[in-house]
C-alpha cells in the first residue's frame, strides 16, 4: 500500500530514506513484524509470541500517549515503501538521555544498509532537535550483525548485562551501548 | 541485626518523607518521582502488582525502630530477573553492615521464595557505601552508562550490578 502524498521534502530525510508518522494503517503491518521470528529473535527481550492487529493498534495508542518518545515509520525514498519502525524514548528530561530502538520489518530491505541510514538520522534528530546529550540502546550479545551497525555509527560498548535474556532455551547478555553527543559530533 | 517487615498502607507518610530527604531520594534511584504527590502515585502504581513488587521495611533488631526501606521490583518473570534497591535513613550508624544486611535479605527473598535467576542494581558513581555493599552481597559490575545522571551541576555515570543465582551465596572467606 502507497500512502499518499508523501511530501516533498519530508522534514527528516536522508539519501535513503524519511521518517513518516505511524498511520491506522500500518497497524497491520506492525501486526506482522512483531510477528516475524527473523524480526523479533535477536531484537526483543520480551516473550516471543504472535501479535494480532488488535494488540498492535493498543500498542501504538499506549505508546503514543506516552510523553518524551517518538515513534515513527521508516520509509524507503525512492519507492516510499514503509519498511521499518524507528523509536527514540526519553530517560532523563534532566540529563537529556534517551534511548532509540529500529527494526527492519520488510525483509527485501534488511541487510542493505537501511537500519543504518534510519538509525543516524534519529541520532541527527535526537541531538540536532532535542539537544540530547546521550543515547543508549541495548542489543542482544547474540546480534553481532546490528552491534557491527551500532559501533559503525560511534556507538560505544559500555558493559553487557550478564544472563540478562532467555532466548531459544539459553541466557544471553544484554549488551549496553552508549554514544555522546561529543563522540557523535567528533565524527563531523 | 537487619530484620525485614512487610511494609504497610500506616508506613506510606513515613516513605514519602524519606523519599523527600534529599540524599534517600537519590540512593533508591533516578526514576523516582521529585514532588510527594507523584512519589506516591508511583508508590500505589507500585504496589497495584503486588505479585511483581514486594516491599519491605528495613528495620534493625530494636522493636519499632525503622531504618529505611528495601523493594524488590521491576520483576520480569519470563528472564526471571527482578531490581533491587535499599535505602537507609542518613542518620544510620554501622551503615554499610546494614545495607549488607538489608540486601541479603532481599537476595535471599528474591531467589529462595520467587525463584529468580538474575537480581539487578543501578547505582550512581559516587555512592561507595552502596558499592561496598553490592559487592559483599556478591554483585558484579557489569556495565557503566557514561554520564547518564545529571545532579548538582555535574553529570554522573551509572554503574550496573548483577547477581546471578549460581553466584549465591557468595564463597566465604577464611
Amino acid at each position: 500500500m502507497t500512502f499518499y502524498p508523501a511530501p516533498e521534502q519530508p522534514l527528516w530525510h536522508n539519501e535513503h530514506i524519511y521518517f513518516a508518522a505511524i498511520e491506522a494503517a500500518d497497524e497491520q503491518r506492525l501486526a506482522n513484524w512483531f510477528s516475524d521470528r527473523a524480526v523479533m529473535e535477536h531484537n526483543v527481550p520480551m516473550v516471543l509470541a504472535p501479535m494480532s492487529t488488535t494488540e498492535a493498534a493498543q500498542r501504538l495508542v499506549k505508546r503514543q500517549m506516552l510523553a518524551n518518545q517518538w515513534t515513527w515509520i521508516v520509509v524507503e525514498r525512492e519507492s516510499h515503501e514503509r519498511i521499518g519502525q524507528v523509536s527514540l524514548q526519553i530517560l532523563s528530561n534532566e540529563a537529556r538521555v534517551a534511548r532509540v530502538s529500529i527494526l527492519i520489518g520488510s525483509a527485501a530491505y534488511r541487510g542493505r544498509g537501511y537500519g543504518r541510514a534510519a538509525l543516524g538520522l534519529m541520532l541527527k534528530f535526537g541531538f540536532r532537535e532535542l539537544d540530547l546529550q546521550r543515547i543508549e540502546l541495548n542489543v542482544m550479545a547474540t546480534n553481532t550483525a546490528a552491534i557491527r551497525t551500532y559501533t559503525g555509527l560511534g556507538f560505544r560498548d559500555e558493559g553487557r548485562l550478564r544472563q540478562a535474556i532467555y532466548r531459544n532455551g539459553e541466557r544471553v547478555d544484554w549488551r549496553q551501548m552508549g554514544l555522546l553527543r561529543s563522540e557523535w559530533e567528533a565524527q563531523g | 541485626m537487619i530484620t525485614l517487615e512487610p511494609w504497610t498502607p500506616e508506613d506510606e507518610d513515613w516513605t514519602i518523607e524519606l523519599w523527600q530527604n534529599r540524599e534517600c531520594r537519590y540512593e533508591w534511584g533516578f526514576d523516582l518521582p521529585l514532588r510527594p504527590t507523584e512519589q506516591r502515585e508511583w508508590l500505589n502504581e507500585v504496589l497495584a502488582y503486588p505479585q511483581s513488587a514486594p516491599v519491605f521495611l528495613v528495620v534493625a533488631s530494636e522493636p519499632g525502630i525503622r531504618l529505611g526501606i528495601a523493594m524488590l521490583d521491576t520483576i520480569d518473570w519470563h528472564n526471571r530477573s527482578g531490581r533491587v534497591r535499599v535505602t537507609l535513613v542518613p542518620t544510620t550508624l554501622e551503615r554499610i553492615d546494614r545495607l549488607v544486611g538489608s540486601l541479603q535479605h532481599v537476595v535471599r527473598e528474591a531467589f529462595e521464595t520467587l525463584n529468580l535467576y538474575r537480581l539487578w542494581a543501578v547505582t550512581s558513581d559516587d555512592q561507595p557505601d552502596h558499592h561496598d555493599a553490592l559487592m559483599a552481597v556478591g554483585f558484579q559490575q557489569e556495565a557503566r552508562r557514561r554520564r547518564a545522571h545529571y545532579l548538582n551541576g555535574s553529570y554522573h555515570d551509572e554503574l550496573s550490578w548483577s547477581l546471578l543465582r549460581p553466584e549465591w551465596p557468595p564463597a566465604q572467606d577464611d
